[in-house]
This record gives structure tokens, C-alpha cells and sequence, in this order.
């Protein structure tokens, strides 16, 4: 454990794990580094020594700023990263942030091999796993944006990202779904640059349909939040439209 | 509060209480909170949600701010911890975020408000002339079901201008 709030929690409900180990105690755990394309983020750190940190706001503002905003403090200054992936909890945060920025995951596997998955495939994780490193692109996104508000019934993290001479538009759904979807669509030349009612509209169908169906429980059925992330989405989008396309940071 | 608590191995932990040095050998799977209350008879921090959510546990771990209800002990080794007993001068001498909640009327069951004005003693000591903007987000991680906050504002601004004054 890092953190430890998820351990807590499962103890109070009645897991009696037979060893636990005080992962903090590890030298490397902690801390954020720029390494060549890319941002190393310790599966110790902390949400808000992601909202601190000076590598993390210059290449995704919108994540910093989003990050100093999540949980409540006390959550903040204590749970890690790390953590909030590997709790596989679709109701938590940062996964879908991560999906949308495209990040990484790297662990050592059980023969203590290192190994990289991206975040969406995090499912694929194997017994044994642990997660050492996020690694975050360091290329700014065109335009990055969270939607906590409307949790429990959904949250989502949508981003236009640069990849290969390409505008490709990721979406990452949380608790909407029971664990996290994700899809993307590789947007055609000049598409992005000339946003328009149209082109958000379509853009927001193609990512939405290529998503799972959502569940329905006591809160919302699956048509309603369905429904309610075409809305949210599209919203987004015409915020990127009526502000610009822009490269973070 | 733990299942087969009483078979969990116990652990010398050696901290900082209220100023007061501290070792103690604990139950590794005790939370700070029932570390506290249970074997410092500290009862001033009060565990209601019990999930690190509404803030009522609220202590000061190296002056950070903690939900004692979801922190295990072993966590402090080594560790300065402050809780509601640390802040007034005797039993007649309050603290003057203590006087600031009192004079502004900022609790009623007073149920959260040790965690709240050990919350608020962690954002002065950070940022000493906080904007509403600043108190209105920090506060956002505390429940109180009673007051409805505003007078819990008024308290943190006239805190803050007191501990301004005499800093």
C-alpha cells in the first residue's frame, strides 16, 4: 500500500489481507520527471503533487488545474496515483484522465521484468503486477477536458490529441460504465482546424457509438446516460469550437 | 472497528503528539483515528463518516491535513500530529481560530467543527490572507450538515486577520 484508503476501506468491510507492505518506504517511488517524449509519474505520487507539479502544468494544464480540483483534500494529499488506477474502480478519476491523454501504465511483472500497458488495456494486467511509473506523453494536447459533475451517473475525459501528423479525439468513460470504456477516432485531414456545428456534432456521434452500451442502475438507465454523455460531449466540443483549437500549455 | 483486530501483530510507533513525545506499541491494522481516541483518549477527533470523505476526523499529520479514519497508524512513525487538544492555551485561552468559530457562530452540534478548525489551521499556516475563492475550495472538503458554511467562511476570514495581526 501507498495510500492505503482503499486497503482501509476493504479492512473495515471485512478483508483481513495476510501481509502488507508499505510500498512509501521505496526510494524512486515518489516524484515527477521529464524523460525525452515523456513525463514519468511515480506510483507514489500523490494527486496533488500532480497539481503541483511544474512538468505536469507546463504539458497538460487543463490536467494540473482539473487535479487540484478532484476528491477533497485530505484524499489529495494522500492518495496516489497509482492507486486510483489499480483499484480497477470506475467511479474514480484519474484512469479516464489518463486514457484521454494517453498514458501509460509501467509495472514489473512477477519475475520482476519491467513492462508497459496503456491505461485502457489496464484489465490485462497480470497477477503479480506492480505498477511502478505513469508514463504521460509530454506532447501538449490540442485541447483536454474533465467531467466530474455529473458523478455518480457518469464522468468522462475527452482530449484531441496530435498523433502521427493526425488529430485523433480519445474518449475515456468512467462510472457511466461498469469499468472504464474508451474509444477514438482518427479524424480526417483539416477536420480539426475547421471545427464547425457540423464536424462537432459528427465527431461527438462517432465516439459516443463506438463506446459499450452504459449500465442501468437505481440512479440512471443505461438510454439516460447514453443520452446525457452525447450531451456533455458535444458540449465540450463546442467549447474547443468557440474557444479555438489550442495546444496546451 | 477492525475484524480479528485482536490477532493483528502489534508495532512500536514512535511519534509527535500535541508536542508531546510519544511510543507506544500499536496493532498494525490500527487507524490514527482509534489510535487517538482509544489508546490517547484524544476525543476531540471524531470519526462519522469513516471513510475519508466528510472531514469530522480531520488532524494534522506533519501539518498536513488527514482523515485519521482512513490513515493507519504505522503511517505516523516518526511523524509530528496535531489534534483539537493541541490549540488553546489551557482550559479558558482558545485558539483564535477556536474564538473566530465561536464569535461567528460557525458550529452547532459541533460535531465536525474539531476537524474543520484543524482543516482551517492547515490552510492559514499555507496561505495566510486566503480570498473567498481560496477558503470557499478547502472548506468544500469538510460536511457540515448544520451551519450551511457561511458563518464557517466569516470564522476562517476573521482567523486569518487575527493570526495576520499577531504573526
Amino acid at each position: 500500500m501507498a495510500g492505503g484508503i482503499d486497503l482501509i476501506a476493504a479492512m473495515k468491510a471485512g478483508d483481513t489481507p495476510d501481509d502488507v507492505i508499505y510500498l512509501r518506504a521505496l526510494p524512486d517511488w515518489t516524484g515527477i520527471v521529464e524523460s525525452g517524449d515523456s513525463i514519468l509519474i511515480g506510483a507514489g505520487v500523490t494527486h496533488q503533487e500532480l497539481s503541483d507539479s511544474a512538468a505536469i502544468r507546463a504539458a497538460h494544464p487543463g490536467l494540473a488545474e482539473a487535479w487540484s480540483q478532484v476528491a477533497n483534500n485530505r484524499i489529495r494529499l494522500k492518495g496516489t496515483l497509482a492507486g486510483n488506477l489499480m483499484a480497477h474502480n470506475p467511479a474514480y478519476d484519474f484512469h479516464i484522465a489518463a486514457i484521454a491523454l494517453g498514458a501509460e501504465v509501467q509495472f514489473l511483472d512477477a519475475h520482476l521484468a519491467p513492462r508497459r500497458l496503456p491505461v485502457e488495456a489496464l484489465g490485462e494486467l497480470p497477477d503479480g503486477a506492480l505498477a511502478t511509473h505513469i508514463v504521460l506523453p509530454k506532447q501538449p494536447s490540442l485541447a483536454f477536458a474533465v467531467q466530474l459533475q455529473w458523478k455518480p451517473i457518469l464522468s468522462f475525459a475527452l482530449s484531441f490529441r496530435r498523433e502521427q501528423e493526425q488529430v485523433v479525439a480519445r474518449l475515456a468513460a468512467g462510472c457511466a460504465h461498469a469499468s472504464s470504456a474508451f474509444s477514438s477516432v482518427t479524424l480526417e485531414h483539416g477536420y480539426f482546424a475547421s471545427l464547425g456545428d457540423a464536424t462537432a456534432r459528427d465527431i461527438t456521434e462517432r465516439l459516443c457509438a463506438a463506446l459499450p452500451p452504459p449500465r442501468s442502475d437505481w440512479r440512471a438507465s443505461a438510454g439516460y446516460r447514453s443520452h446525457l454523455l452525447k450531451v456533455l460531449v458535444h458540449r465540450e466540443i463546442e467549447r474547443v469550437r468557440a474557444t479555438g483549437p489550442r495546444h496546451e500549455g | 472497528m477492525f475484524v480479528q483486530q485482536d490477532r493483528a501483530m502489534k508495532d512500536d510507533l514512535s511519534c509527535v503528539v500535541n508536542g508531546r513525545a510519544r511510543s507506544v506499541a500499536v496493532p498494525i491494522n490500527r487507524t490514527l483515528a482509534e489510535f487517538l481516541r482509544d489508546d490517547l483518549n484524544l476525543n476531540g477527533c471524531r470519526v462519522a463518516c469513516d471513510g475519508a470523505v466528510c472531514g469530522s476526523c480531520t488532524v494534522l499529520l506533519d501539518g498536513k491535513p488527514v482523515a485519521s479514519c482512513s490513515t493507519f497508524a504505522f503511517e505516523a512513525e516518526g511523524a509530528k500530529i496535531e489534534t483539537i487538544e493541541s490549540l488553546s492555551e489551557g482550559p479558558t485561552k482558545l485558539h483564535p481560530i477556536q474564538q473566530a468559530f465561536l464569535e461567528t457562530n460557525a458550529f452547532q452540534c459541533g460535531f465536525c467543527t474539531a476537524g474543520l478548525v484543524m482543516s482551517v489551521k492547515a490552510l492559514l499556516a499555507a496561505h495566510p490572507s486566503p480570498d473567498d475563492k481560496t477558503i470557499s475550495e478547502w472548506l468544500r472538503s469538510s460536511v457540515c450538515r448544520c451551519t450551511g458554511y457561511k458563518t464557517i467562511l466569516e470564522a476562517t476570514r476573521l482567523a486569518a486577520a487575527r493570526l495576520r495581526e499577531t504573526a
